[in-house]
């Protein structure tokens, strides 16, 4: 048995490249054609380790951390990233208790986003504004019609959508829609509800390892870690309202144009509930 | 800027995204990452004099980060991470040739599996058994610089990397089997 196992480990180290003597080399080759707990084995080495290096997702280091570094070893003053929570997050609507004094709180919300003055066009929200204003005036379309949940997700699987998306069905909202979009290589997914009195809820949702460091898209660190502390953000415009939270690994942008309270009650404590 | 700075700036600084994704992984953190690997850098300045001019940046600032997130991160936060050897041997040896099929063994059968299915295998393992499988098939560390990184011998590194993947196996598996990529 220790001989097998011994065999089975040098196996491994071949499949790392780790064995150097030539003769050994051609002895566990011959091995693994003649003996098949051998070629299993070594094909599960294999195998994991392809998987492992082409699709573990890697992260790069944020922007601001490459900075600091550079500051402090520079001689510049150091600074800790974790920062005192901002007074932003007393503001914030824990999925508990989210009916409570939503306007006032988001519309703070609101002035210091736009505050900001700045708006990446990698701006996730953002864009889920800008889209759902064409959806509005007819200049983006669905590229599927669909009717339920299992069409809209083997829409996205089919179309390179690479995580998974949540798609609830959400009485008396109907699915209408789907849409995928690529922003820089990455397919992102989109999907649209409607009502019988033409109010339409648009979701646009990413894996959140996509707005990590900025990778694919970009969300304010303020709604960013609300999100990821299990708050939602609700913004109120003219016409229409953009709620922001978190869904499993999913960072989610809805937008839409029915009743700001009433979607917050039924559809948004719903996604919380099933969360 | 000194040439010592110029320096660290070229041999050094190029590494910074392995160590935060590396970093990343360990802590599970954003924060915690970007405080371990600004402290790694830290330190690799204030040594970077001694550092072997021609041998491997990118591993000596993998063992400076090892010591920061033992000493510091580790101790302030949660207790060492245990193996139960146990465990790892019942995978092991449930995993029989006669069990299976060559047809489950291309990576192509994964091809399907989300990338943060994945991700969330290897998360899901063991700290031990995580760190070897991403310092090897990650960040492309041979054994020897392994064996430096977790302080055991090259043929630790060996024996646990073949069950590590054993395990990953395993779970890459059920995650295709229940997503019906894997028919049985």
């Amino acid at each position: 048995m220790e001989r097998r196992i011994y065999l089975y480990e040098e196996l491994t180290a071949l499949a790392d490249c780790e064995i150097k003597d030539p003769e050994r080399i051609s002895y566990l080759k011959e091995i693994i054609r003649n003996n098949r707990d051998c070629e299993i084995e070594y094909k599960i080495q294999t195998t994991v380790k392809s998987v492992v290096s082409n699709r573990v997702l890697r992260l790069n280091a944020p922007h601001k951390l490459q900075s600091r570094i550079i500051e402090s070893t520079t001689g510049k003053a150091r600074t800790k990233t974790r920062k005192n929570n901002s007074y932003i997050n007393l503001f914030l609507n824990k999925k508990t208790a989210f009916a409570a004094a939503v306007f006032a709180i988001t519309s703070f919300i609101f002035i210091l986003l736009n505050d900001s003055g700045k708006t990446s066009p990698r701006n996730m929200y953002k864009q889920a504004e800008a889209n759902f204003v064409s959806l509005m005036n007819g200049k983006l379309k669905p590229q599927k019609l669909c009717g339920t949940p299992e069409e809209v997700k083997s829409f996205f699987s089919e179309s390179g959508v690479n995580y998974a998306a949540f798609v609830p069905k959400m009485v008396p909202w109907k699915i209408t829609g789907a849409v995928v979009s690529d922003e820089a290589g990455t397919k992102l997914a989109h999907h649209i509800y409607s009502d019988d009195s033409g109010h339409l809820i648009y979701l646009y949702q990413v894996n959140r390892f996509f707005l990590e460091n900025n990778r694919v898209l970009e969300l304010p660190d303020e709604i960013s870690s609300a999100c990821y502390k299990g708050d939602f953000i609700k913004l109120e415009y003219k016409n229409h309202s953009t709620f922001i939270f978190r869904y499993d690994d999913n960072i989610i942008t809805l937008v839409t144009n029915d009743n700001p309270q009433k979607v917050e009650k039924y559809f948004i404590s719903e996604c919380f509930r099933q969360n | 800027m000194n040439d010592l700075y110029k320096e660290f700036e070229r041999e050094a600084l190029p590494h910074v995204d392995a160590l935060y994704n590396f970093a990343y992984k360990m802590t599970g953190d954003s924060d915690d990452a970007d405080d371990l690997v600004q402290e790694t850098f830290l330190k690799a300045f204030r040594f970077f004099d001694k550092f072997e001019k021609g041998t491997n940046c990118k591993a000596w600032l993998f063992r400076i980060m090892k010591n920061s997130f033992i000493n510091d991160y580790r101790k302030n936060t949660k207790q060492p991470g245990k193996v139960d050897y146990d465990d790892v041997q019942n995978f092991y040896e449930n995993i029989k040739a006669s069990d299976v099929k060559t047809e489950h063994l291309e990576a192509d059968v994964y091809a399907n599996l989300m990338d943060d299915d994945v991700s969330k295998a290897l998360d899901s393992m063991p700290e031990d058994f995580r760190t070897v499988i991403i310092l090897s098939d990650v960040e492309g560390f041979t054994y020897e610089e392994i064996a430096e990184f977790i302080d055991c011998p090259v043929g630790t590194v060996r024996s646990r990397l073949h069950r590590a993947r054993k395990m990953l196996y395993t779970k890459l598996f059920d995650y295709a089997k229940e997503n019906g990529f894997i028919k049985e």
